[in-house]
């Protein structure tokens, strides 16, 4: 095999000029159909206002829970805890999860077997048996088990011992949805919904598709959750595939072709209530807070989002985001940021030409549909991630965190009320706790990385030290961080 | 200029292009298309920029990156499951780079595309992706040690010889 970088890019290019193009006549019918349907839209819309049903007044009736101000302190520095983990030999460290008082990590290829270290004192505990091919894996927990994400399934552990408790075969195209008792599987083929027992596997309870067939399925996220929503293409749906939490409400969201909502208890699968959104086969969906937001894309590729809610007395479903690409503001991203607000990434044309795009951070009340505030969010260009739970909702400064992309730097902003910046940073970086965001600014010259937190509450940003250059994702949670680097898992405490 | 000499002129080139973002013919085509469809819609306005298959390159990068856009496609195959393309199969030194370029960040993907497939000069790389020379030499630099560690992975012979 000649490995001269020419000869292999010759060697794509010959191979990409031998594949099929789909035709000039394909482009011109696929162009077509789009002006058709924007046509099409305009005179509904149109219609739908003169017959006076374009105004959904959508009133909130459900009350916000009052919480108590939360006032976490300030991180203020970090202690490392015990000697860096060494892997195997020959292996690096992968996949890092705190959880609890407990770390694990899996010790990758060709062997990969998840191990467990105790945070107080970084002492190891266990180490399982090998699992499978480390391509994709990844961890999560929950109270009772260990759940380990692999292309042919989940293998579920013993969070204290590392047994094996049980496993599930599922498809690339299966949706799974972690809840922290009840693991509910999703295949797409059948249309059938079943939940299992995290801890024991029992199958508690299987509903087929029916008359009315899901599309999607996913978790009722609440406000202490802590979790980071986003899409990821690994079949346990839940939160980022960097940063995957089992959801605690016992909501599970099942959504139809036809566009209704079914809210069953997960625990059940009695159906709770069902309600109506705006439009058939939605494409995507994310509860939060007792409201469900969808997400499609027209005929003319345009992208809407509908807020509906399923609290008794929550009235119909609206429309609060609505893309007007390719003229306009196109769609990047979004999440519920907080009880009743959506934010949404938006590209906007600079002028040079519709395709350069500046970004913006919308945060939109999911009532009104009325924009509460923009910020320009350039770094999330390339995507960004949200933060969304207990910081938005219940913290003093209902903060929203920001982070994103672009040329490979990262960049991690806090917004407090209004949409006023309160702080950034070069680097990549997520939420402790209600009061604290930790950031990791990389050294481009000495490849350490700088360990900052940032207060949402005051922006005020504090350095906590270094660590060695990382060879993968770090993770935390309010008590500990631990990064592998090529020499170890190191763990830190961090010190209020 | 009419949209279908345009299209006949510069498809085979844009497939290049995207098979070299994406690493997937299917993809490839798909994103191919999808850009050519937007062409169409506003064809006036795209025929009269100064470089209208830039545009199009853009619009690819944009499509590329958008993971929204993945979903809505692999719904949309789910639920209508067309046949797949005819696709030749690719020789073991295309599968190798597939898989080291997916290896790398969008960036040196797309540098290193428009340099080694579409034979684009580092200054017209830092025109088309509204950087400095100095940057794109970065990029293609570091694409350049990225392929060459993945290619080691797959094969220490491809890690000697990768420049």
């Amino acid at each position: 095999m000649s490995a001269d970088l020419d000869d292999l890019f010759t060697a794509l290019g010959r191979h990409s000029d031998a594949l099929p193009p789909a035709g000039v006549a394909d482009a011109r019918r696929r162009g077509a159909a789009r002006k058709r349907s924007r046509a099409l839209a305009a005179a509904a819309a149109v219609l739908l206002v003169l017959a006076g049903t374009g105004v959904v007044a959508w009133q909130r009736r459900h009350a916000e829970p009052i919480l108590p101000a939360t006032s976490p302190a300030r991180i203020r520095g970090m202690e490392p805890v015990g000697e860096p983990l060494r892997p195997p030999a020959g292996e690096t460290w992968t996949a890092p999860l705190v959880a609890g008082g407990y770390g694990y990590a899996i010790s990758a290829s060709p062997d990969s077997r998840v191990h467990a270290f105790d945070l107080a004192t970084g002492a190891p505990t266990w180490t399982s048996e090998p699992i499978a091919s480390p391509a994709g894996i990844a961890l999560s927990a929950t109270p009772t088990a260990l759940v380990v994400q692999q292309q042919a399934g989940l293998v579920f552990l013993d969070p204290r011992t590392g047994a094996r408790l049980w496993e599930l075969t599922s498809a690339p195209r299966d949706l799974l949805q972690l809840h922290t008792d009840v693991l509910a599987h999703f295949d797409l083929d059948t249309g059938t919904i079943e939940a299992y027992d995290v801890r024991t596997g029992a199958r508690l309870w299987a509903a087929a598709a029916g008359d009315e067939r899901p599309v999607t399925i996913t978790g009722m996220r609440t406000a202490p959750d802590g979790d980071e929503p986003g899409f990821t293409s690994a079949p346990l749906a839940v939160g980022t595939a960097d940063r995957v939490r089992p959801f605690t409400d016992d909501r599970l969201i099942e959504v139809t072709e036809k566009g209704g909502v079914r809210i069953r208890d997960i625990r059940t699968g009695k159906v709770r209530t069902t309600v109506q959104t705006q439009e058939a086969r939605p494409d995507y969906a994310i509860g939060y807070e007792g409201t469900v937001y969808t997400l499609w894309r027209d005929g003319a590729g345009s992208v809407r989002i509908s807020a509906t809610g399923t609290d008794p007395g929550a009235g119909p479903s609206r429309v609060v985001y609505r893309e007007e690409y390719p003229d306009g503001p196109s769609f990047a991203d979004f999440y519920p940021c907080g009880a009743g607000t959506v934010c949404v990434y938006e590209r906007r044309p600079t002028g040079a030409s519709p395709e350069i795009r500046d970004t913006y951070l919308l945060r939109i009340d999911a009532v009104g549909g009325r924009v509460l505030w923009e910020a320009p969010a350039r770094w999330a260009l390339e995507g960004g991630t949200m933060r969304v739970g207990r910081a938005a909702p219940a913290a003093p400064t209902d903060s929203i965190v920001s982070t994103g992309t672009v040329n490979e730097a990262p960049t991690t902003a806090v917004f407090g009320p209004g949409g006023r910046l309160l702080a950034r940073a070069e680097g990549a970086g997520g939420i402790v706790d209600d009061g604290n965001v930790l950031v990791l600014v990389r050294d481009a010259r000495s490849g350490r990385f700088a360990v900052r937190a940032i207060s949402t509450i005051d922006g005020r940003t504090t350095d906590l030290g270094t660590v060695p250059e990382i060879s993968g994702r770090c993770d935390w949670n309010a008590d500990y961080l631990t990064c592998p680097s090529g020499t170890g898992l190191r763990i830190w405490k961090f010190r209020r | 200029m009419d949209f279908d000499g345009f299209y006949r002129d510069t498809s085979r080139r844009l497939m290049r292009y995207a098979y070299g973002l994406t690493g997937d013919p299917g993809e490839a085509q798909e994103l191919v298309q999808e850009a050519y469809a937007r062409a169409w819609q506003r064809w006036r306005r795209v025929s009269g920029y100064e470089d209208p298959e830039a545009w199009l390159r853009l619009v690819v990068n944009r499509l590329s990156a958008d993971r929204w856009r993945r979903l809505f496609v692999r719904r949309e195959h789910a639920a209508a499951a067309p046949p797949a393309p005819a696709v030749p199969p690719p020789s073991d030194d295309v599968v190798l780079l597939v898989r080291a370029m997916r290896t790398l960040p969008a960036t040196h993907r797309r540098a290193l595309a428009l340099h080694y497939l579409l034979d684009r000069s580092i200054a017209e790389i830092a025109a088309e992706t509204g950087t400095s020379t100095g940057t794109v030499k970065s990029w293609l630099s570091r694409g350049r040690a990225g392929l060459a560690a993945a290619l080691g992975q797959e094969s220490p012979e491809g890690a000697r010889h990768v420049r």
